[in-house]
């Protein structure tokens, strides 16, 4: 079969992803999450409304949504810094192709793969354990489209985080730190700034922007219908109330401005790096 | 085919190459020597279009800069660390490959293959293939796409000597296909195959012209190590003799052992001379002076 170059990096960066140790643990970790144990157990002891789903994805996002970027930040973070260490960088680009053809194939790769855990991981878990019937999947779509784009954020991250590193171990270390940052010290931030700076909810906007995870699952539960107050949490209620019904659109609008920026940030910083 | 034009590259205050220039045609090899740190490899990534850099750089008329990928398509690229997919199958790794480079025909990949020894091991990991192999399937992914020049970066560091053997020997087979080879080595061996050498350090050209100047300039030398089962009258004769010829510098006897210090190219004279006069040779053992401290002479103005 005639493949492009592109198609042929797409496809190895794809294979190379789901063979990663790492992915496969991964993966076997985010669909016990999803299936969600204990929720199996109330129903099937009927201890649990019929349209408990809402409020099954709401929680699945609270909880599953910080530890998605553990899937793409440790692949992407040192897939380059890995080849550029090994001098495998050096050969493979000697071959005739841009280097636009190989970050683009790598990213697109990448992303192939993890979206396959990621859609495993709640589409399975929706059809399978919870049987979800084909016209309540509707409900389930927005959730992988808000996880589908945190993870493509995060593979742009952990992609220019390699693009810029020397070393497999700094990059690995950037990228969980990054990870750290935004999960569990930007929360505590925004908390302890909705407390001290009373009146100020604009803030919340920001504080919103530059915390894809916290801005993804806040979409996610936009886009689920008759969520309640409970799965909105504080920063969804104050964002609804500053931005209205179209909080969703802000939310989209930045994450994908998150995402073009980064992935503009990859493309001109390795197409001008040197392979040294 | 291949010429380089004004090459200057610099990391910062650091000049790594400095106005270096050459020319290699079609069916000619062009050696790139040098101390470690002189630059051969950054001359070599220079060529590729991996590195940034002044001056020009064409390949068949295929400004480097301007055009890396049309000119990459024309080279093909033995690099000094031998990384591959190590988790690949070997056939894998090859297909890989020949998509990025274009190449379609399946007949090809398995010909390649064959000739390298490696068909009957296709299904086995790259990370299984032992040094000289790893080496073999490069050449070979190399070769994939039928390039003009063969930019070679140490080929001969990581093999024993009968790979170095082969490799020169594939070397010579190139060439005589009309292709062009540039090899940076550090290895008296490559002279019996490059035409021309380039003689860099710290960046700089130090000597560049056809490989009969620079190695007289470099005035190269072997050690040639002989067990011989008798030192006789005729021995000593033989000794005698040798130490007239003007490419032997330096004849002594340790043990069972006679040392003969010649130039690096007359080796097979000076053992043909011993042989010629009856003397029966038990073992020998040969000695490639490094480079080294020839260019630190050829740097000091000590060797010319």
């Amino acid at each position: 079969m005639k493949l492009s170059p592109f198609f042929a990096l797409v496809i190895h960066n794809f294979f190379e992803g789901i063979r990663a140790k790492w992915v496969v643990i991964y993966t076997a970790v985010f669909f016990m999450l999803s299936v969600n144990v204990p929720m199996l157990v109330l129903i099937s002891a009927r201890y649990l409304p019929p349209d408990y789903l809402e409020a099954y994805l709401a929680a699945l996002m609270a909880l599953s949504f910080p530890f998605l970027p553990l899937l793409s930040l440790p692949l992407s973070s040192t897939s380059i810094v890995d080849e550029k260490e090994s001098g495998l960088l050096e050969f493979t680009l000697s071959n005739p192709i841009s280097r636009l053809t190989y970050i683009t194939g790598k990213l697109a790769g990448h992303f192939l793969s993890t979206s396959l855990v990621v859609v495993a991981g709640f589409l399975i878990a929706a059809l399978l354990a919870y049987n979800v019937r084909i016209s309540q999947l509707s409900a389930v779509l927005p959730v992988i489209g808000a996880a589908l784009l945190l993870n493509a954020i995060m593979l742009a991250l952990g992609t220019l985080i390699s693009i810029l590193s020397r070393r497999k171990v700094t990059a690995l270390m950037v990228a969980i730190f990054a990870w750290f940052l935004m999960t569990v010290l930007s929360d505590i931030g925004s908390l302890s700034i909705l407390v001290s700076v009373a009146g100020s909810a604009p803030y919340v906007l920001f504080l919103v922007a530059i915390n894809p995870i916290e801005a993804c699952r806040l979409l996610g539960v936009y886009g689920i219908r008759n969520v309640g107050f409970t799965e909105l949490g504080s920063v969804g209620l104050i964002l609804r109330h500053l931005v209205g019904e179209s909080a969703w659109i802000f939310l989209l609008s930045v994450q994908v401005i998150w995402l073009a920026v980064l992935i503009s940030l990859c493309l001109s910083i390795f197409i001008r790096s040197e392979i040294a | 085919m291949l010429r380089a034009s004004g090459v200057t590259k610099k990391y910062g205050r650091l000049v790594a190459l400095r106005d270096v220039s050459f020319e290699v045609g079609r069916g000619e090899a062009l050696g790139i020597l040098g101390p470690n740190g002189a630059g051969k490899t950054t001359l070599i990534k220079c060529v590729l279009g991996l590195l940034n850099f002044d001056g020009d750089i064409t390949v068949d008329g295929i400004d480097v800069k301007r055009y890396g990928a049309d000119a990459r398509r024309r080279m093909g690229y033995v690099p000094q660390k031998l990384a591959l997919h190590d988790k690949l199958s070997i056939l894998d790794e090859v297909k890989l490959f020949a998509k990025l480079k274009g190449v379609h025909d399946e007949d090809r990949l398995r010909d390649l293959l064959e000739s390298n020894g490696l068909w009957e091991r296709r299904k086995d990991p790259v990370g299984s293939l032992s040094q000289g192999m790893r080496q073999r399937l490069i050449l070979a992914l190399t070769l994939l796409a039928d390039p003009d020049v063969l930019l070679l970066d140490e080929p001969l560091s990581n093999v024993d000597v009968e790979g170095q053997m082969e490799i020169l020997s594939q070397l010579e087979e190139r060439k005589r296909e009309g292709r062009t080879v540039v090899i940076t080595s550090h290895i008296v061996g490559i002279g019996k195959v490059i035409d021309k050498a380039l003689v860099i350090n710290s960046g700089r050209v130090i000597s560049y012209g056809t490989t009969e100047e620079v190695m007289r300039l470099l005035k190269l030398r072997s050690k040639i190590y002989l067990k011989l089962n008798q030192q006789n009258e005729k021995y000593r004769a033989v000794l005698n003799e040798l130490r007239t010829l003007n490419y032997v510098y330096q004849v002594s006897v340790s043990g069972d052992w006679t040392i003969i210090e010649c130039d690096a190219e007359r080796k097979p004279n000076v053992i043909s001379q011993v042989l010629s006069e009856g003397i029966r040779v038990e073992d020998v053992m040969t000695e490639e002076v490094s480079l080294d401290k020839y260019y630190y002479k050829l740097i000091s103005g000590d060797a010319a």
